[in-house]
């Protein structure tokens, strides 16, 4: 952070304090000259950067009250510059403050204009502070400082007198309802300034003027009774001043030492030989005033280090609200490394819990898993272990109850898909395997034992269709019968549906022809 | 609001201290919230763990009943010599017995080589393995019940468990002179003989 440095101006010196833990320190003084213009400029290309405050105490000053319409925005900026511009030659270093509105219909504002009004004994000292490209916070006149110190020393009264002795004289500073109104700087020579009844002198005849012109301006009503004024004495004259005072009966006076004032408003350390200037410039450094005069051209470099802070406070701004954001990340999964722990410790115990009950298991030949895989296959294994002679012990019943059926040949097999065509396969062949399971996965489907069977139908006529045919389809019956077996494919000796061909030769003897039929028969496993 | 010319070269390191402010705000967040999607997923194995482990823990009761009972089955089979290698020279010896018992007319076989087995419903686990070798048998045959006693003396005999794929039966067709006490039908099946490898198995 730049040091914080105060130029005090006044009509014979121009002196520069530097502000820094609540202390005024004195780091050089010039004379209010062209010789002490150039000291200065030189006097601050040594200086580190560091931010200007000028407190300009200077009789050359003007108060000017007036109100003018309710109006915002840029309607009012233009308005006030307006009337600044009517008021004064140059505007360079004025300023228009509100005093607040007036309680008639057409809420009027008040507005204070001030100005200085011979800026061409500043130039020399602004210029060299812009060739330094020093930034310069404002141009604040002492007048200014008065509602502050006022304020700071306790002044309970919607209006006082702050009567202030300081390097540039006896000023004046009329304060209402905490802004001020009007401010006066009379003129009092050094040596007069250190004799309290010089002071008391000096008090008495610029008090009664300001009075009267307060008087005649209407600031102050005329049969209003006594104002307050505070008057700050010089170091150690606190009670001969407060002798020495006139009994003025529109003034009702209280004075208050510099040293005590200093304290009251925090400052610690200033130049002994100093006037109230320091109380102005302590409270300038620590708070200034939201109004001054300078213009922007003055104020370039005051505000390129604002938008320089303005960037690193964004920018630190914008990295502390991601820290904090990752410290809140950051607890959150600190919270989770907690719960992570609480769960390996459930874990570890529920794990610990179950050794020991599996040392009182029986000895394994083998591991848990691998028992329990291995039986769980094996019953799987077994479901799908048919007994021929189950099937073939129906077919067997079925033939018991048709004597005059035969059979030449029975090809069973173990199969997923029983009604899929049954080709003749040659002797010795095996069938297809069943369909095997994903790995891992469950049987797709229930298995079926299934049989082909070739038969002949014997002690009857080969050309007796009808009764081969119901002899067939006895059997059939038969084997329907039986528990779970269903006949799923049959080929007749004749084909006597409506769709087929046939035909024979009546009256011819057939010979020794004997009529053969195939039936396919299946069972579900397990049933 | 004025600033002075050329304000933009002032501007620029205070600009580089913001954005290096700004990005170490933004690293940290992103290395936060990796660390915390870290520690979430770390969080859900932990109670999935912990949640495996206090199911088993509850179930121990269960579990120990369970093992008791495939223990008994699991010893059954590995004395009948169905867990471990195949024994194929006492599977040999073995049919020949049961030929010599049954006095059956004539026998030839075929053992194909182990692979593993393709049956449904069996669940993969590498430490398991249930391992298939298909035998081919060609019978005569004097009645089908011949057939069947074979096929149980097979189940009772050997060191594997037997499953009968297919089973073809068919009668001889002898002439007259040739129906004495000769076999009347030729059988010819397909049965696999299925062990058990388990690699874990101890040394019995």
């Amino acid at each position: 952070m730049s040091d914080k440095r105060l130029l005090y101006f006044n009509a014979n010196r121009v002196v520069v304090y530097r502000s820094a833990h609540h202390k005024l320190a004195l780091e050089s003084s010039f004379a209010n000259n062209e010789e002490g213009a150039e000291a200065f400029a030189a006097h601050l290309s040594g200086l580190p950067r560091s931010l200007f405050f000028v407190l300009v105490d200077i009789v050359e000053e003007d108060f000017h009250q007036e109100n003018i319409p309710f109006v915002r925005g840029g309607d009012r900026a233009a308005l006030l510059g307006r009337k600044l511009a009517q008021r004064y030659r140059d505007t360079s270093l004025s300023l228009a403050m509100s005093l607040g509105f007036e309680r008639t219909q057409r809420r009027d504002e008040r507005i204070l204009f001030s100005a200085f009004t011979n800026n061409a004994q500043f130039q020399p000292w602004l210029e060299a502070l812009r060739e330094a490209e020093t930034p310069v916070a404002g141009v604040f006149s002492a007048a200014l400082l008065a509602p502050q110190i006022a304020a700071k020393l306790g002044a309970k009264k919607a209006s006082l007198l702050l009567v202030t002795l300081q390097s540039a004289g006896l000023r004046q500073s009329y304060v209402e309802n905490g802004k001020i109104r009007f401010s006066r700087l009379g003129p009092l020579d050094a040596a007069d300034a250190a004799d309290p009844s010089r002071v008391a002198e000096a008090f008495d005849r610029e008090t009664t003027r300001v009075h009267q012109y307060l008087t005649a301006t209407r600031v102050v009503a005329r049969e209003g009774g006594a104002i307050d004024a505070l008057l700050i004495a010089p170091a150690g004259q606190k009670a001969r001043v407060q002798a020495a005072v006139p009994n003025m009966p529109q003034v009702r006076v209280n004075v208050v030492e510099l040293g005590e004032a200093a304290a009251t408003i925090g400052l610690k350390g200033y130049p002994t030989d100093a006037g109230a200037e320091v109380l102005m410039l302590h409270l300038l450094a620590q708070r200034p005033p939201a109004t001054q005069y300078a213009g922007e051209n003055l104020r370039q470099f005051f505000r390129l280090s604002q938008a320089r802070k303005g960037l690193v406070a964004a920018g630190a701004a914008l990295g502390a609200a991601g820290l904090l954001w990752a410290g809140v990340l950051l607890m959150q999964y600190s919270g989770l490394q907690d719960q992570i722990e609480l769960d390996r410790q459930r874990a570890r115990l529920a794990t610990e819990g179950y050794a020991k009950v599996e040392a009182g298991f029986p000895q394994l030949p083998t591991t848990t898993d691998n028992l329990r895989v291995t039986m769980q296959n094996y019953a799987a294994l077994t479901k799908q272990t048919a007994r021929p002679e189950w099937l073939i012990g129906d077919v067997s019943a079925a033939l018991d109850a048709s004597p005059r059926i035969e059979v030449d040949k029975l090809q069973w097999e173990l199969t997923a898909t029983p009604r899929a065509a049954k080709a003749d396969r040659p002797q010795g062949s095996s069938p297809a395997a069943p369909a095997p399971a994903a790995p891992g996965k469950a049987a797709a489907g229930p298995l079926f034992e299934v049989i082909q069977i070739d038969g002949k139908v014997t002690a009857v006529k080969a050309s007796d269709y009808k009764a081969i045919t119901a002899l067939v389809n006895e059997f059939i019956g038969s084997l329907g019968k039986r528990p779970g077996v269903e006949v799923i494919q049959t080929k007749m000796p004749f084909e006597l549906g409506s769709t087929g061909r046939l035909s024979g030769d009546i009256g011819t003897e057939t010979g020794a022809a004997v009529p053969r039929f195939t039936l396919t028969v299946a069972k579900k496993t397990g049933s | 609001m004025k600033l002075p010319p050329n304000s933009g070269k002032r501007l620029i390191a205070p600009a580089i201290v913001a954005a290096v402010l700004v990005a170490i705000g933004g690293i940290a967040i992103v290395l936060s919230q990796q660390m915390l999607q870290q520690g979430r997923a770390e969080q859900a194995k932990a109670a999935a763990d912990r949640e495996a482990a206090q199911i088993r823990l509850a179930r121990t009761t269960d579990e120990e009943r369970e093992i008791r009972e495939k223990l008994v089955d699991y010893q059954k089979l590995r004395s009948r010599g169905l867990i471990g290698d195949e024994r194929r020279a006492d599977w040999i010896e073995r049919i020949a017995q049961i030929k010599s018992a049954r006095k059956l007319f004539d026998l030839k076989y075929t053992i194909e080589p182990q692979r593993p087995a393709d049956y449904p419903g069996l669940a993969a686990a590498g430490e398991v393995e249930f391992l298939v070798s298909q035998m081919k048998v060609d019978l005569a045959l004097l009645h089908e019940e011949d057939l069947f006693r074979f096929i149980d003396d097979l189940r009772g005999a050997l060191s594997s468990h037997v499953v009968v794929r297919s089973c073809t039966m068919a009668r001889l067709e002898l002439a007259p002179v040739d129906r004495g006490v000769g076999p009347r039908l030729r059988a010819d099946c397909t049965i696999d003989l299925v062990t058990i490898r388990d690699r874990k198995a101890k040394a019995a």
